[in-house]
């Protein structure tokens, strides 16, 4: 059994969503003020070229695995190098995931509880998923979770339209250099471009023809929905305040009051952001899993789930505290992750797999 | 059999046993209404919180029971900052507090004198607190005096306040934010709404205070900021009313009339306001502020026939004259003697002109009590109610 056609829109959406509802708002505000959303919507259009390139990549060969593929293009030994490549992006960005939804979670809902807790139950359940079916499981899950996730956000931003003021956004591209917006945009880029995963997801999937289009139906669908939410928290807050806030989302969220009733509805919030994160989670730790088992020819991959959790759950105390998330996000993530990860290795794949399949195709 | 047993037990226990530590019982909870600041004599800050006794709020009046029968009582301490203050509160309470229902805050008129930009950073950074909340200054007095005061129709002051700040057509539960942005922006100087002591009747000396007419808190104006967040100045309740419109925060006004030609009273609603920046060539900015309102008669003691159309019109012109000439009056008085661009002038100017507004905005402070405003003004007449001329006029007198 594989992801079926509906499983990657769901996957996609859920993958994506929730973190950048928690990570990107207000540094992308920071950086291009009133004119985020045009940086959010220049990252829609560039991410949805990574999206097709990513799904032409795994395409290409959708039997073999990303590793056999990168084996097959470079040689084993350089194809080995560039797949280790993606597998320390993963190692670096799991810790980091971890502690900004145990950070976020402390904040928000339960100040008491230590952030441990939080690590060993995440990777508990991360290693129960890896033996109860792995992908299959997760694609299932995101079916679930993702119109969960969908329906409430929807409903929290229709009950925030009448906080709107829409003279926040004015004036349109007229503080800001055009420069500045474009470097804005990599914010959302930089979290959007992660669906550069798709590379190893066709391989996982039904009917690899119909990943291309439920792939950019579902990274369409967050980067509207998170582009909702980046206006909604212009038009409510502002420029000045909402640059400041460490989750604005959050904050406009507990701003709705609708007949002095319905109120509080962060909560519903933080739910639906932990549903999306834990998916985002599960699928880095199980790709993690399954390619090095792979490259270190170990048969059982699942084994490989205890292998990682343990230093993952060290990294609890290690990691001193929610500035270093942020700054690996800012010097790391934006400035050297999206360029070669998600851009020049994709790229140059492509070009690679051009010139091989007119010359010698694919079996 | 007896493995699966245990595995069920354990897991069941992770369920009923874990996640409980963050839990407060709602019996451990002293709820927390509304928040005064003061400054104390020594330059600390009082905080003082209106807390609720919920055995008291039962509907259908106080139940019987021992010891006092007010619905809220108030507790306060002095401390160097907003929280140093709040945890010797705890001292005195029973119960951890619980301030996620805070309604409003008061804020004494001393401390809005010296300044609150070292005030109010918790309010923004707890994640128990919306934004969402009414702030207000206490004219004459403290904000622990004005919040020690009953209020006859509600169980807690707290919500009467917020009542009445939203009856009395102000900007209600969103001034705390509003205030947030506007300390924040350039072109615009941030106010607050402002309340007093007074009392249910008019002019009554101290011994007629009782139960009938008690002492109550009365919305009074609006107190007007610098960008250090101290206050300047106090405007009047229909001043504020005038700001509120040109803002565009304003659903409704009063505005009456009484000379030897006519004695009325119109209610206008539907109000709006629209400011165009005028930049000539040479550069001077003019603002022209055109005000439109639909109007509804409420009184009209004199024998004009306002179902006679040109009636209506002179009607109409006579009160578009009055607004004219109260809101330009308004607005020189606070160029002149403020010089605090409370109307966001400067805003409009940076989203009209923005390049203009990159030139200006250094200087905007200087250029705001220099620059000429026109005001214009339309109301429709849309009911005139259920009489023509007053009902007391003779047939003879009706006319004019």
């Amino acid at each position: 059994m594989k992801l079926s056609g509906k499983q990657i829109f769901w996957l996609m959406f859920s993958f994506q969503f929730g973190d950048m509802m928690l990570v990107i708002n207000s540094p992308t505000i920071q950086m291009s003020k009133q004119d985020a959303w045009i940086s959010h919507l220049i990252a829609t259009v560039i991410s949805l070229f990574i999206v097709w390139l990513a799904v032409k990549i795994g395409e290409a060969d959708a039997k073999s695995t990303f590793l056999q593929l990168s084996k097959k293009l470079f040689g084993n030994w350089f194809g080995t190098v560039i797949v280790i490549v993606f597998l320390l992006v993963w190692i670096s960005v799991i810790p980091i995931i971890l502690i900004e939804i145990s950070n976020f979670i402390n904040t928000i809902l339960l100040p008491k509880t230590n952030p441990i807790i939080f690590y060993i139950s995440l990777l508990l359940l991360l290693i129960y998923l890896t033996y109860n079916g792995a992908f299959q499981t997760l694609g299932r899950l995101s079916e679930v979770f993702g119109p969960i996730i969908l329906f409430s956000m929807v409903l929290m931003l229709l009950l925030l339209i009448k906080e709107y003021d829409f003279k926040n956004i004015l004036p349109i591209v007229a503080d800001n250099s055009f420069y500045s917006i474009i470097k804005g945009s990599f914010i959302p880029l930089s979290l959007l471009g992660e669906s550069i995963i798709l590379i190893m997801l066709v391989h996982f999937s039904e009917d690899s023809k119909k990943v291309l289009k439920n792939a950019i139906g579902g990274v369409l669908l967050s980067s509207f929905l998170s582009g909702a939410v980046l206006l909604s928290i212009l038009l409510t807050f502002g420029v000045e305040i909402s640059m400041e806030m460490n989750f604005s989302a959050f904050n406009v969220i507990s701003y709705i009051s609708v007949l002095n009733f319905i109120q509080n509805l962060e909560l519903l919030a933080v739910l639906v952001t932990f549903l999306s994160i834990f998916i985002k989670l599960s699928l880095y730790f199980l790709l993690l899993c399954h390619t090095t088992a792979q490259m270190v020819n170990v048969k059982n991959w699942k084994l490989l789930s205890f292998f990682y959790a343990v230093p993952f759950l060290l990294t609890n105390f290690t990691i001193p505290n929610v500035s270093y998330s942020l700054k690996y996000f800012d010097e790391f993530w934006v400035k050297y992750v999206l360029p070669i990860y998600m851009i020049a290795i994709p790229i140059v794949y492509y070009i690679v797999i051009m010139i091989r399949k007119r010359f010698f195709p694919f079996n | 059999m007896m493995k699966k047993m245990i595995l069920i037990l354990i897991c069941s226990s992770i369920i009923m046993l874990s996640s409980c530590w963050d839990r407060v019982e709602l019996n451990d909870r002293a709820i927390w209404v509304a928040t005064g600041l003061d400054l104390a004599d020594d330059g600390q800050i009082e905080v003082s919180g209106q807390i609720v006794v919920p055995q008291n709020v039962a509907e259908g009046g106080n139940p019987g029971g021992s010891g006092s029968s007010e619905s809220f009582f108030v507790v306060s301490a002095k401390g160097d900052n907003l929280y140093d203050a709040t945890s010797k509160i705890q001292n005195k309470l029973s119960r951890e507090t619980f301030t996620g229902q805070r309604l409003v805050i008061y804020v004494g008129e001393e401390l809005a004198k010296r300044g609150v930009k070292d005030v109010f950073d918790n309010f923004g950074r707890t994640p128990i607190h919306s934004l969402r909340g009414d702030l207000l200054i206490v004219k004459g007095t403290t904000a622990k005096e004005a919040m020690m005061l009953k209020y006859p129709l509600e169980d807690l002051p707290a919500i009467a306040t917020l009542k009445e700040h939203r009856v009395s057509g102000g900007r209600g539960d969103q001034v705390f934010l509003h205030f947030l942005i506007t300390s924040n922006k350039d072109g615009i100087w941030p106010s607050l709404p402002v309340i007093e002591i007074g009392s249910t009747v008019e002019e009554l000396d101290e011994q007629q205070q009782n139960d009938i007419n008690p002492k109550i808190l009365k919305i009074n104006g609006v107190g007007l900021f610098n960008k250090n967040l101290q206050l300047e100045g106090i405007l009047s309740n229909i001043e504020k009313q005038y700001m509120l419109w040109i803002m565009g925060l304003l659903d409704n006004i009063y505005i009456s009339n009484k000379d030897e030609q006519m004695n009325a009273n119109m209610l206008l609603q539907k109000l709006k306001c629209k400011i165009t920046p005028i930049v000539s060539d040479d550069e001077t900015i003019t603002f022209s502020i055109q005000l439109t309102a639909h109007g509804i008669v409420q009184e009209n003691n004199s024998s004009l026939d306002l179902r006679e159309l040109e009636n209506i019109n002179k009607f109409e012109n006579l009160f578009e004259k009055i607004v004219e000439r109260k809101v330009k009056q308004f607005i020189e008085k606070v160029q002149s003697e403020y010089g605090l661009d409370v109307f966001g002038f400067g805003e409009v100017l940076h989203r009209k002109e923005p390049h203009v507004w990159e030139k200006v905005k250094d200087d905007w402070k200087e250029m705001f009590p220099q620059i000429a405003i026109d005001v214009n003004c339309t109301i429709k007449l849309k009911e005139v109610g259920l009489s023509g001329p007053s009902l007391l006029t003779k047939d003879s007198e009706e006319k004019r």
